[in-house]
């Protein structure tokens, strides 16, 4: 039995995706569960294991060819098996729209891994539908799945996504791509107010300002500029993390009114509780670094400022319960963002072991993409890099972002004494739309109070 | 308006059928010399004399069936069970003759008839008196099943019953007979097949009945003072038949659907709830649809496990947050 190996969905928002390499070249054996090919997407790159044993009979998309998820990739069957009918080109099912196509045999489908990570190709039934997954005359008998996408949009660009009914229901009737959101449900799944903010954001967006804006910014395109003296440059198209970053980067300074507030605390408390706790950790296994401390800290600042952990799309505010750290990361060709969820409500241990963890697969860019949603808050640390202090910008939705720069000693007045103290700056980037200066100050206010004193965490 | 208690409006329910039609005629364990376990037919048998409030044998069938035949025969009879629990002996003439005569005559007999069944958990009964079963009666074609859940209802659930033609089961649960509520003096009836909004809300419906019914109103208030939400709470009043309409409109509202009862959640009645509306109305469901129900396990003896068996307000405060998405 030959099996059809397609793109697989990565993540809620993946729609397409680059064959970076294949493992095994056409006429090679490859067994069940052994790396076929790798897989790169805007957020991450995966291998991809086979999903049967046989031989590689047939790739459709060679390595570098960037191909629509659920397009045809490669066939694997037993080397004397007649794969002609394989090979044909799939009929385009003209009399049969995509939404009431049915599901191609679920031996062509690679098993659904829903960590994503590099273990499965995930099929989503809805992309499954396309004609071009399976041969037509492969298909079993039509007229099962008629209703699932009736309305304005194809099936198949929500099948997979994981949405309640009624956010189902409010995305047909608004003509938005469910997977095109990013839900706020447990384990990311999609409910009413995403689609409600969407819905509301896409209202804004058609604002003449923002328009304007873009207009500016596809002016100085860098074409244009390469195109003026095509030996002074050696250009290459964005692409990948890096077209993805610039978008939200571009977005987030164009469409928020951002606002950085500085403060220089005094770490000297904080480095010597770390200190302290420094062979504990050892016990225990984690690295004792900064940054663990500095996630428990914030996020326990956090819960006392609400309105700093919130996503804010100029309509709405989204206050959040719990804090969902991000931590940025910087990753060859970019940076990633992975989430620490329930950081307020974690042990120090267990943030610094799940941040290293994190970290070491984000720069192996193996994280999955419910590892990099729902961040709640960002802390970006440059400290470590020798930055005094920055202006982070904020990661949409979220209403706020806090830089970390380098300690640096200094002397300091204590009382009538000058003492050597340690101090860092920390840099508040806030949304103005969702608050005021006085309410962001106010958090740095009780993050210097909790850095100064961090057995106040323990009240 | 007066308060009174729920069994002292279900005696009222009885006076005022019994001297409106002399049909009616009451029977059961202890009904005329003790006045009934819980005093809900205390004086009875001294205003209508011991023909019409007959004491029995302890033997459910004949007590079933005996009514089943008078009814028959022409008159009204409302038959205790003294607890839900025994309604397990007359199995047969509950589920083959009670609930099937109508039918299978053609409908050229009617069955007025009204089983008395104080159902729930009270005070350490323990295993074989704590139950409620109401779940396997909504199973059984060809019966009525009201769950009333305070006095005012008790007593218009009680008079509709007994002009009902059909069976009815009447399901009074032994912790509300002694809880008071205003009830209007005279002529009350609470239609059969009818439920109420008791409280109105926007956020999450919470479905509920019986003895519970005071838990979901408690944690609707929680739920509003500590976690600004707002929940509309339906009373069923009748099991069978169900006002799924009532739901439905609630549901579409507020896009959240908890149900609770004190009867065990597996196989209950809040199964059947969370079932229909997925099957009806799905696509309004913004959230899983959560049950609360007892754990599934006998009722224990031991106060504190009856306690922990049973669910509580926190239950349901619990399960509106989880289903809060």
């Amino acid at each position: 039995m030959a099996h059809l190996i397609t793109m697989p969905k990565f993540g809620l928002t993946m729609t397409e995706g680059t064959v970076s390499h294949w493992y095994k070249a056409v006429g090679e054996r490859v067994e069940e569960g052994e790396v076929l090919f790798e897989v790169e997407t805007e957020k991450i790159s995966n291998e991809v294991e086979s999903p049967a044993a046989g031989v590689l009979r047939h790739i459709f998309a060679e390595a570098g060819v960037t191909a629509e998820v659920g397009a045809r990739l490669a066939i694997i069957a037993d080397e004397a098996e007649d794969i002609s009918e394989w090979l044909a080109e799939p009929q385009q099912a003209a009399d049969n729209n995509s939404a009431s196509a049915p599901n191609p045999p679920a031996e062509h489908a690679p098993p659904q891994d829903s960590t994503g990570g590099h273990a499965a190709a995930a099929l989503p039934a809805g992309e499954a539908r396309t004609a071009e997954t399976a041969p037509a005359e492969k298909l079993p008998a039509p007229g099962t799945a008629e209703e699932v996408g009736s309305g304005s949009l194809p099936a198949a660009t929500n099948g997979g996504v994981r949405a309640t009914p009624f956010a189902r229901k409010l995305a047909r009737q608004r003509g938005i791509a469910l997977d095109s959101l990013i839900g706020t449900g447990p384990q990311g799944i999609v409910v009413a107010r995403d689609v409600q903010a969407r819905a509301a954001d896409q209202a804004a967006s058609t604002s003449p300002g923002v328009a304007a804006a873009a207009a500016q910014a596809a002016s100085i395109a860098p074409e244009k500029v390469a195109a003026a003296d095509p030996n002074a440059w050696s250009g290459e198209a964005m692409k990948g993390m890096r077209k993805t970053i610039a978008e939200r980067m571009l977005a987030s300074w164009q469409q928020i009114p951002h606002v950085t507030l500085t403060r220089e605390i005094d770490v000297t408390p904080l480095l010597a509780a770390m200190a302290r706790l420094a062979p504990d950790a050892e016990r225990l296994g984690v690295r004792p670094g900064l940054t663990p401390f500095l996630i428990k800290l914030t996020a326990a600042a956090l819960r006392r400022h609400p309105e700093l952990h919130a996503w804010c799309d100029g309509q709405t505010i989204i206050r959040h319960q719990e804090v969902h750290m991000g931590v940025a990361v910087s990753v060859p060709g970019g940076l990633l963002v992975p989430v620490i969820r329930q950081a307020d409500r974690k042990e120090l241990s267990a943030i610094a072991r799940e941040l290293a963890e994190l970290s070491a697969r984000a720069r192996e860019q193996r994280l999955t993409a419910a590892e990099v949603q729902g961040g709640t808050f960002t802390i970006s640390n440059l400290g470590m890099m020798g930055v005094d202090g920055f202006t982070p910008l904020l990661n949409p939705p979220q209403t706020g972002i806090l830089g970390v720069g380098r300690i640096v000693e200094k002397p300091r007045f204590r009382g009538e004494q000058l003492e050597k103290r340690s101090l860092a700056v920390f840099s508040l980037s806030f949304d103005h739309r969702a608050m005021d200066g006085a309410e962001a100050a106010a958090f740095l206010q009780t993050l210097d109070s909790y850095i100064e004193e961090p057995l106040r965490l323990l009240m | 308006m007066r308060n009174i208690s729920f069994a002292e409006a279900t005696l009222e329910a009885m006076q005022e059928e019994m001297r409106r039609d002399g049909r009616v005629f009451v029977m059961g364990e202890d009904i005329a010399s003790q006045g009934g376990i819980f005093g809900q037919f205390k004086g009875l048998a001294e205003e209508f004399g011991r023909e019409r409030v007959r004491d029995t044998p302890i033997s459910e069938t004949a007590i079933v069936g005996a009514g089943i035949g008078a009814a028959l025969a022409g008159t009204i009879p409302v038959i205790d069970m003294h607890f839900a629990d025994f309604i397990g002996v007359a199995m047969d003439e509950v589920l083959n003759q009670m609930a099937k005569i109508r039918y299978m005559f053609g409908g050229q007999a009617t069955l007025p008839l009204v089983l008395r069944a104080p159902d729930g958990v009270t005070r350490s009964a323990a295993a074989q008196h704590s139950q409620s079963l109401e779940a396997m009666f909504l199973h059984i074609p060809g019966l009525k099943v009201v769950v009333p859940a305070n006095p005012a209802d008790a007593k218009g659930l009680l008079k509709a019953a007994i002009r009902d033609p059909n069976p009815v089961i009447y399901f009074e649960h032994k912790d509300l007979f002694r809880q008071k509520g205003p009830v209007p003096a005279g002529e009350v009836l609470t239609p059969i097949g009818q439920a109420a909004v008791v409280r109105a809300g926007r956020d999450v419906t919470i479905v509920s009945y019986s003895a519970m019914l005071g838990k979901v109103q408690k944690a609707a208030e929680i739920l509003a003072a500590e976690h600004q939400i707002d929940a509309e709470v339906i009373d069923l009043r009748t099991i069978v038949p169900m006002d799924m309409e009532t739901i439905y409109t609630s549901v579409k509202k507020t896009k959240r659907l908890v149900i609770a009862h004190e009867a065990v959640k597996v196989g209950g009645v809040g199964g059947e709830i969370a079932a229909a509306v997925s099957e009806h109305i799905l696509e309004y469901l913004d959230a899983p649809i959560i049950r609360v129900g007892a754990a599934y396990t006998p009722v224990p003896f031991s106060p504190p496990l009856e306690k922990r068996v049973i669910p509580q307000v926190e239950d349901v405060v619990h399960a509106v947050l989880s289903a809060r998405w």
